[in-house]
């Protein structure tokens, strides 16, 4: 599978810090994240529904609801731009245009009274720095059918004539995609975009964004709930919880050897082809409110391996295995983890 | 359809539900168009027989526009069946009405996919699990309290005084199998009981349904777009696609040894953490067309690898390929003797680049 071919780092977070409020208190979602995505890689970020993975994808963009806001942090894109500082006027040429985005539900993202021709026109047009004259748009035109083509859709010529609520889920979810790619963006951050579509799309789906990212050397955020989405395209994973990065690493390291004991169960509870008849695994428990005080490690209650520590201290970041970044204390050398009491490694 | 190969032969001893050659069509137009011009509509359901037998789990798997839903709100008469036959436990249901048919409907219950449009916003839990006691009229005696209800969907008793929205989304599935639980059904209908779950909570969903089963020896019929939901549940799996049976068997006959192509491009794209460079894609392309102009002969050769000129014209029918596994297709014994996944898979390893 084609690799990272450049060097250099695409996005980088620096303790980025984000708040909700809601009804009067104020929680904090986000609180403090540090990730870093290279050039031409695709990127895996999972977790579970409350993990804050999609409020992490939205805050990159400053996309986030009304009650949202980032606190604190930078987002460096390419090494050079802080989106944190920059004005709105300006961040309306990053989106789009730099970073684009797909989401889950394709139909969110088109609207259902234009063409999909003139809809991929427009995104063109918006985005342009002269006056668009009427040769401009036929040339727009004929890009998106070379897009549509691209992105594996046949008789692109009808489909530009087209309304979204004519195609499948699958031919809408490949627009949504030609779309993104047309102004050449250098990133793209991919919220759950095959979670709605039968797995034989999905599988389709996934093969296009991986030819995409080779063709094009484009850095791929791929937000996701599936382990088994990222173990098929991703290069690196950070696996979050309750707001918080546990792991970070490469994919084939990371899922080989998970290092967060959550990582551990998560990866427990794909279930694999030779699993019939035995019991699903599961993690017990609940996500932790992120309304209150939250001490020692988040994920303890839900642990195998708590100790008194992992309740009362928040455990500090090491690197441990092949993995680049682990928040464990039974990870941490030199914190009082009690390993004689860890019976399996 | 004359040529519908009958109900496969039944192995397990009490058949408790069986339909025989169900259809439903959904004609286009008002009463006018449908007088004059030729009758056009979907066929969303085509002749399909199934059975399915006292404490079996049957699994119901196709993609999105396959008809699966359809056919199990037919067999429960939520929809009306435009040709076939319907029998639960032995009588005839095809055409009951009334108290006859609401009667039926206590032994026969569906749980239906997304639980928050299917729990009334304004009832709290309590309400919603005694509201099935109300509408059967079911007296005192035969019911369960409501702290019995949440305890063997295993949900605490706090839960009761909340409304559906307080509820996270594997909790409101629970209650919506609690209320199916509540009348001590025969038979319960599951429509994609674990969508949009997250790995775990769906996982719990599917352990909770098995030890339901032991426990009070429910048959089921699980519908579900995802072969590996049912892979773990099911005595017995059926295939649809475009509104008929492709495939049906038991699943380990399904799931080890699939021999309609169709199934197996299922199986192949089942994302698999063993093997993550499967590239389904490579074994089955396009989409599945439109139910309103299904393709003619076999409905999947437009995507099928193994398509020949007679898939193009002659519609398959099933047959019993391997004990109890019946197929749909022209092409089963050159599938039988292709190797299953395809070995050429792209990079062993993912991670590709040095970090």
């Amino acid at each position: 599978m084609a690799g990272v071919t450049t060097g250099g780092v695409a996005l980088e977070i620096e303790d980025l810090a984000v708040e909700y409020q809601s009804r009067g208190s104020t929680a904090r979602v986000l609180p403090g994240i540090d990730l870093s995505l290279n050039r031409g890689e695709i990127l895996g970020l999972v977790g579970e529904s409350g993990s804050g993975k999609s409020t992490l994808a939205l805050a990159i963009l400053r996309l986030l609801p009304a009650n949202g806001r980032i606190v604190g942090g930078r987002i460096t894109l390419d090494g050079a731009t802080d989106l944190t500082a920059l004005p709105e006027e300006s961040l309306r040429r990053v989106r789009g245009q730099r970073i684009a985005m797909v989401f889950q539900d394709p139909l969110t993202s088109l609207n259902p009274v234009f063409r999909i021709g003139s809809q991929m026109v427009d995104v063109q047009a918006a985005h342009c720095d002269h006056r668009v004259r009427r040769r401009d748009r036929s040339e727009y035109l004929a890009r998106a059918v070379t897009l549509l083509r691209q992105v594996g859709l046949p008789d692109p010529e009808q489909i530009v004539r087209a309304y979204p609520h004519q195609l499948s889920g699958g031919m809408r979810q490949r627009v949504v995609i030609a779309m993104a790619l047309s102004l050449e963006p250098e990133l793209l951050i991919a919220d759950e975009p095959t979670s709605a579509l039968d797995v034989t799309l999905e599988a389709q789906i996934l093969s296009l964004l991986r030819e995409i990212q080779a063709d094009r050397d484009l850095s791929i955020l791929f937000v996701t709930h599936d382990l088994s989405v990222v173990a098929q395209i991703c290069h690196r994973v950070v696996v979050m919880y309750a707001g918080q990065i546990v792991e970070q690493g490469r994919v084939a390291d990371v899922f080989k050897n998970p290092q967060h004991p959550y990582t551990e169960a998560l990866l427990e509870t794909v279930p694999s082809r030779g699993h019939r008849g035995r019991a699903l695994a599961t993690i017990p428990g609940q996500v932790p409110s992120l309304l209150g005080e939250l001490t020692g490690c988040r994920f303890a209650s839900r642990c195998r391996y708590q100790q008194e520590i992992c309740h009362t201290e928040a455990p500090p970041v090491v690197n441990s295995g092949a993995s680049e970044a682990v928040r464990c204390h039974m990870r941490d050398p030199s914190s009082s983890f009690d390993h004689e009491l860890v019976s399996s490694p | 359809m004359s040529e519908s190969p009958g109900t496969p032969a039944p192995h397990h001893p009490a058949t408790l539900l069986q339909l025989e050659d169900l259809s439903v069509f959904f004609p286009d137009g008002g009463q006018v168009a449908r007088l004059i011009g030729p009758q056009r509509g979907v066929r969303a359901v085509d002749g399909v027989s199934l059975e399915v037998a006292e404490s079996e789990v049957v699994g119901i798997v196709g993609e999105s526009g396959s008809g699966k839903t359809t056919l199990a709100l037919a067999a429960l008469r939520l929809t009306r069946a435009t040709g076939g036959r319907i029998r639960f436990s032995g009588a005839d249901i095809t055409h009951l009405s009334g108290r006859r048919l609401r009667r039926t409907r206590r032994h026969a219950v569906m749980i239906f996919q997304d639980p928050h449009s299917s729990l009334s916003p304004r009832m709290k839990v309590t309400s919603l699990l005694m509201e099935p006691y109300h509408i059967h009229g079911v007296p005192s005696g035969e019911r369960y309290s409501v702290a019995e209800l949440l305890r063997m969907v295993e949900l605490p008793e706090r839960l009761a005084n909340r409304y559906p929205h307080e509820l996270s989304g594997g909790q409101a599935r629970r209650v919506g199998i609690a209320r199916a639980l509540a009348l001590r059904p025969r038979l319960i209908i599951a429509d994609e009981p674990t969508a949009g779950l997250d790995v775990s909570a769906a996982g719990a969903i599917l352990n909770l349904l098995q030890s339901l089963r032991e426990d009070y020896g429910t048959a089921y019929v699980i519908i579900t777009h995802a072969l590996n939901v049912v892979g773990y549940l099911a005595d017995r799996i059926a295939v649809m696609y475009l509104g008929r049976v492709v495939e049906q068997g038991p699943a380990e006959g399904i799931y080890d040894a699939p021999l309609h192509p169709y199934t197996r491009a299922l199986i192949a794209a089942i994302p698999d953490m063993d093997s993550p460079a499967a590239d389904a894609a490579a074994q089955v392309s396009g989409e599945i067309p439109s139910p309103r102009n299904p393709p003619p002969g076999c409905h999947f050769h437009p995507r099928c690898p193994f398509a020949v000129g007679r898939c193009l014209t002659e519609e398959p029918v099933l047959e019993e390929a391997r004990p109890a596994q019946w197929v749909a297709c022209h092409r089963w014994r050159e599938v039988a003797a292709t190797p299953q996944l395809p070995e050429a898979r792209r990079g062993a390893e993912t991670g590709a680049g040095s970090g």
